[in-house]
């Protein structure tokens, strides 16, 4: 879960790097098969980052507070990408 | 070499691997490649005078002057291979974290033997919370880079799935992300150490997995 706006903006920061990467991907992988599959973890990665900013901006700071104080625990995701591991 | 043969790196859970874990946290920023060379010992490779240690005594003599290195290095790739017959870590945790550590290093196990496998892989890397503090992971998380001439249409069977993202979540309880060398943005080493970026500022440890004699 993104706490505050310097996570949110590594967490941006991360989700254009994926999508370099795809691009580089994209460019250098010839193969279909090679390519979805190769993919298909960088965009589960990118849709899974997309899904924490969109929680980040449905709240005002101080709500996110209150709603992170009421979810403690609840964030027991492996840290992927930005996440702290 | 960690494909040596089926358990071995169940096993090493209770030792090796949670020892990585200490090492991961002590070298913060820096990626520590674990090489295995057999089944009772290792070599540490950043050492300077780099000697094979039997079994026990790397622990008590060389992580020490190990981790004197590594903090005052803090990044960069270490070559490091360690072994401890009980870890601390382990030894202190409950029965049910040891057992899921086991089994997440079962699993661990079994995606490197599949991938292994190909005869096409490169790097093997593991990352997340599996190489932290954690108790209990959840999950592996691995980054395959495959060799240039990888094919994955030629690939068949249970080795297939390591290479499908949904399918590895749910076969092998890992999140597997991989592409060929050629296809890592910046270079495999920057691509690689990119994966170190945490979000709350700075870099983790992360653990390579290296083949024998490389």
């Amino acid at each position: 879960m993104i706490a505050n706006d310097a996570e949110l903006q590594t967490t941006l920061e991360r989700i254009g790097w994926f999508q370099q990467q795809l691009a580089h991907l994209r460019r250098t992988e010839a193969n279909p098969v090679n390519y979805r599959a190769a993919a298909s973890g960088f965009l589960a990665e990118i849709d899974r980052m997309q899904l924490e900013v969109r929680d980040f901006f449905c709240f005002l700071p101080n709500e996110s507070e209150g709603a992170a104080e009421q979810d403690t625990g609840a964030d027991g995701g492996r840290g992927v990408g930005v996440s702290g591991a | 070499m960690i494909q040596a043969h089926r358990g071995r790196l169940g096993k090493m859970s209770k030792s090796g691997f949670s020892h990585w874990v200490e090492l991961g946290r002590v070298i913060a920023g820096g990626i520590l490649v674990v090489q295995e060379r057999g089944p009772q010992r290792f070599v540490a490779r950043t050492s300077p005078a780099r000697q094979p240690m039997e079994r026990g005594k790397w622990l008590r003599r060389e992580s020490c002057r190990h981790r004197r290195y590594l903090r005052s290095t803090r990044t960069g790739i270490f070559r490091l291979a360690c072994i401890a017959r009980r870890c601390r870590m382990c030894w202190n945790a409950s029965v049910k974290a040891r057992s899921q550590r086991c089994a997440v290093a079962d699993r661990l196990n079994r995606i490197y033997h599949l991938a292994f496998s190909t005869g096409q892989l490169a790097r093997f890397v593991v990352f997340g919370s599996f190489v932290t503090t954690k108790s209990s992971p959840n999950d592996v998380d691995v980054i395959l880079l495959m060799e240039d001439t990888f094919d994955l249409a030629s690939v068949t069977g249970e080795p297939a799935l390591v290479f499908q993202h949904m399918e590895a979540d749910a076969h092998f309880g890992a999140s597997v992300f991989w592409t060929k060398r050629s296809g890592a943005l910046g270079g495999e080493q920057a691509m690689i150490e990119y994966w170190q970026a945490r979000r709350e500022g700075g870099r983790r440890g992360i653990v390579e997995i290296v083949e024998e004699g490389s």
